[in-house]
């Protein structure tokens, strides 16, 4: 027999354990922006983001940055027109709009004057850092109109390169099938001598298409890894890239995705790995495993093809969600950015406050 | 203790009932009749005349007896030889029909000629290198070696060879007997983005400049007929030499075509109609009544009916016959604002998405449905010309007050 001292303590652990298990699960507000943050991306240093003020089409007008152990979030870079960041090591990287022209600065994380690693951009539309160069796309206006049908006469859309140490002149790494006005889409990651973007064409001319490509950072010829109906979303994780299409069982493919996973490079489709994922959502990574944030919640999505479940039933923004550390990190309302803690530590971790 | 007055009920004579209880029913029955209750009033109110329910005018449709199907590839891009709906295209952009009865396709997103047999089986005849992508490249050669960039429209010849504008290489070009070679046409400076840029000169074909051609005509001794659409003029090539002819009123010439009398039909978008331009004369427009097509961009004659025309409305995606008295919808809606689509069935329903070549064999058309990344034919009902009658089973939806525009009925 323990000692009913020892067992009431065992009791009492138990019930704080719970009870920190249950408050952690509950989102937690990181950082209250001043107006509506425009990005939200993460790498493996932490979470950053843009902030404009409350116009909904307004760009940002600085850029933010909260690693961990090191709250509160800071202020990073404060200018106009901030369209696009992405983390690049100890630095950020941010695309800066005036206009249909603009400039790509780099700002170090822990404060300092931001660099411009090129201007006179056209259009310039995603970003994304990696293997010592940040990456963006740029599109030439079309040349003469209402021929859509000759491509050539159309608008360029070319994927383009800088070295992030502010070396040599931008290089255009591929050309892209363009055709809009500017690129939509986004460019996923720029890792192991590849890069890896989704470009959405033909949206004018019905549901469009997306593809998710894989261009070799050097240049060369850009391969196709997926092609799917309407505008859909991608997501690198580990060796596998994963990718949303329209739903193969819902009555309505519109209302619903299906979540299909392949490999890295252009290889064979896997096929499906789960379905019915609300219609309008984004895909992020953390703790290992793949979320997807949509208006009705934050869904695990399975390793092995099976049903996602459901880990959050509240309403999220979907189009802006990053993963970090054990947790998801979206934007609330009021701008507030809110932590929710996915895996069980981070869950337990939450409730005693250890963040 | 006296009763509070207040309190106490008080009798209401049957006659005031009666006529509350009339007048409450009678204005129950006035809102039902009248429809007040929830329907919205045009513009005039009651007091104008004109206050019947708001009514959206029916878009002027195509026939309901012109029957559009898809014949080769299926919305989905790609390259890939096939049958029909298993070969994949990538953006259509031109058709011509050969005298065995296959019909050559112009792959503009592929950089590819595709063949369809009339069986329909789709092969790739001439075009190498990556797909889909900016920029194709410039060879001659052997045509599975060829490089292409963005072929557009073609024109096939009695033996067979397949001339074609080669539009983002600038150049004229043909396939003839397995091997791609230039007709008219040379390099050019290229621009920032690495694309030849094309330019403007007449002289023999080898030096003479073009800027994206989109169309090519061959007439019956042999001249070639440009579209030069980049440079806003039509070009001929005869006897190896490039010239300019002489065309007032051209603004962007994007389709041609040839008839039975000599005469070129020239399809301009940017000026909205379709030219007619005569051996030795000036273009001119043909007068018609019926609803002529907005934004011309390709046609062709209608093999089993000489004198009429098909045109395809790429901006506004629609199929249109013209003859010399009438210009008719046959097949695709109006809506107040271009729409696309991808249905199959009737004139009357069918949707399409950027149609932007058309060819004929016999009583059928063949059109190009580049955002679809398609071939879809059209049956030509024989009394395309003849107004169709009112049916009785598919009553106007409500009451017009003047003519529609577009109203074939109204013509």
């Amino acid at each position: 027999m323990l000692p009913r001292t020892i067992v009431l303590l065992l009791v009492a652990l138990v019930a704080l354990v719970s009870a920190a298990y249950v408050r952690g699960g509950l989102p937690y507000a990181m950082h209250r922006a001043s107006g509506r943050t425009v990005a939200l991306g993460s790498d493996a240093r932490g979470v950053f983001w843009l902030e404009g003020d409350a116009n909904a089409d307004a760009p940002g007008q600085s850029a933010w940055v909260l690693e961990r152990g090191r709250r509160p979030a800071r202020c990073v870079l404060t200018q106009a027109g901030l369209t696009a960041v992405a983390g690049a090591g100890d630095s950020l990287v941010v695309l800066r709009r005036e206009g249909f022209s603009g400039k790509l600065l780099r700002v170090p994380r822990g404060g300092g004057a931001a660099v411009t690693l090129a201007e006179g951009l056209s259009h310039p539309v995603g970003l994304a850092a990696g293997d010592g160069e940040a990456y963006w796309t740029e599109t030439q206006p079309r040349l003469v109109p209402g021929a859509r049908h000759l491509p050539a006469t159309q608008a360029r859309v070319s994927l383009r390169a800088a070295r992030l140490d502010g070396s040599g002149e931008p290089r255009t790494v591929a050309w892209l099938r363009g055709g809009t006005q500017e690129f939509e889409g986004e460019i996923l990651e720029a890792a192991q001598g590849r890069v890896y973007l989704v470009e959405v064409t033909g949206r004018d001319c019905g549901a469009g298409w997306s593809r998710t490509l894989s261009v070799p950072a050097a240049g060369g010829v850009v391969e196709t890894a997926a092609l799917e109906r309407g505008t859909q979303t991608a997501l690198l994780h580990g060796d596998r890239l994963c990718w949303t299409a329209a739903s193969l069982d819902a009555g309505d493919p519109a209302m619903a995705r299906s979540l299909n996973v392949g490999g890295r490079l252009p290889a064979p489709d896997t096929g499906p790995l789960t379905d019915w994922l609300p219609s309008a959502g984004r895909l992020c990574e953390a703790g290992g495993r793949t979320y997807y944030a949509s208006a009705d919640g934050l869904w695990r999505l399975p390793e092995q093809r099976d049903l996602p479940r459901l880990v959050v039933a509240r309403p999220l923004a979907g189009e802006s969600v990053a993963g970090y550390g054990g947790a998801v990190y979206t934007v609330g309302g009021g701008g507030v950015l809110l932590r929710w803690p996915c895996t069980p530590a981070a869950r337990l971790l939450a409730g005693i406050r250890i963040r | 203790m006296t009763p509070n007055r207040k309190l106490t009920k008080r009798k209401l004579s049957p006659v005031t009932t009666a006529l509350v209880l009339i007048l409450v029913l009678g204005a129950v029955l006035y809102v039902y009749t009248k429809g007040l209750l929830g329907e919205k009033r045009a513009p005039g109110g009651t007091m104008g005349g004109g206050g019947g329910p708001m009514l959206q005018p029916e878009p002027p449709r195509g026939l309901p007896a012109a029957q559009v199907s898809t014949v080769a590839g299926y919305l989905e891009p790609g390259l890939k030889d096939g049958q029909g709906w298993e070969a994949r295209l990538n953006g259509p952009a031109a058709i011509a029909a050969a005298p065995d009865g296959s019909l050559y396709v112009a792959d503009a997103r592929n950089h590819r000629l595709r063949r369809i047999a009339p069986d329909m089986a789709v092969t790739t005849v001439a075009g190498s290198g990556p797909p889909d992508c900016l920029p194709g490249a410039f060879a001659d050669g052997p045509a599975d070696q060829a490089r292409l960039f963005n072929p557009a429209g073609l024109a096939v010849a009695a033996d067979g060879t397949v001339y074609f504008a080669d539009s983002g290489n600038h150049r004229i070009r043909r396939l003839k007997d397995g091997v791609v070679s230039t007709v008219a046409g040379s390099a050019t400076p290229k621009d920032a983005l690495g694309c030849e840029q094309g330019g403007y000169r007449d002289g023999p074909a080898g030096a003479a400049l073009f800027r994206f051609p989109s169309a090519v005509a061959l007439d019956r001794d042999g001249t070639l007929w440009v579209a030069d659409l980049g440079n806003g003029r039509l070009r001929r090539i005869a006897n190896g030499v490039v010239t300019t002819p002489v065309a007032p009123g051209l603004k962007q010439p994007m389709g041609l075509a040839l008839g039975g009398t000599g005469a070129l039909e020239v399809a301009d978008p940017r000026s909205g109609v379709v030219w007619t331009l005569v051996p030795g004369g000036k273009p001119a427009v043909g007068r018609r009544s019926g609803l002529p097509p907005k934004t011309p961009a390709a046609l062709c004659p209608l093999a089993s009916s000489p004198g009429t025309w098909a045109v395809v409305d790429a901006e506004w995606n629609a199929v249109y016959l013209l003859n010399d008295a009438t210009s008719a919808l046959l097949a695709g809606v109006l809506p107040p604002q271009p729409a696309t689509g991808f249905r199959d069935g009737g004139g009357d329903q069918a949707a399409f998405a950027w149609p932007c070549g058309v060819a004929s064999v016999g009583d059928r058309l063949f059109v190009c449905d580049y955002e679809n990344n398609c071939i879809r034919a059209i049956t030509v009902p024989a009394g395309w010309a003849a107004p169709p009658p009112l049916s009785e089973e598919r009553p106007r939806p409500g009451r017009w007050s003047g003519r529609r525009e577009g109203d074939r009925a109204a013509d």
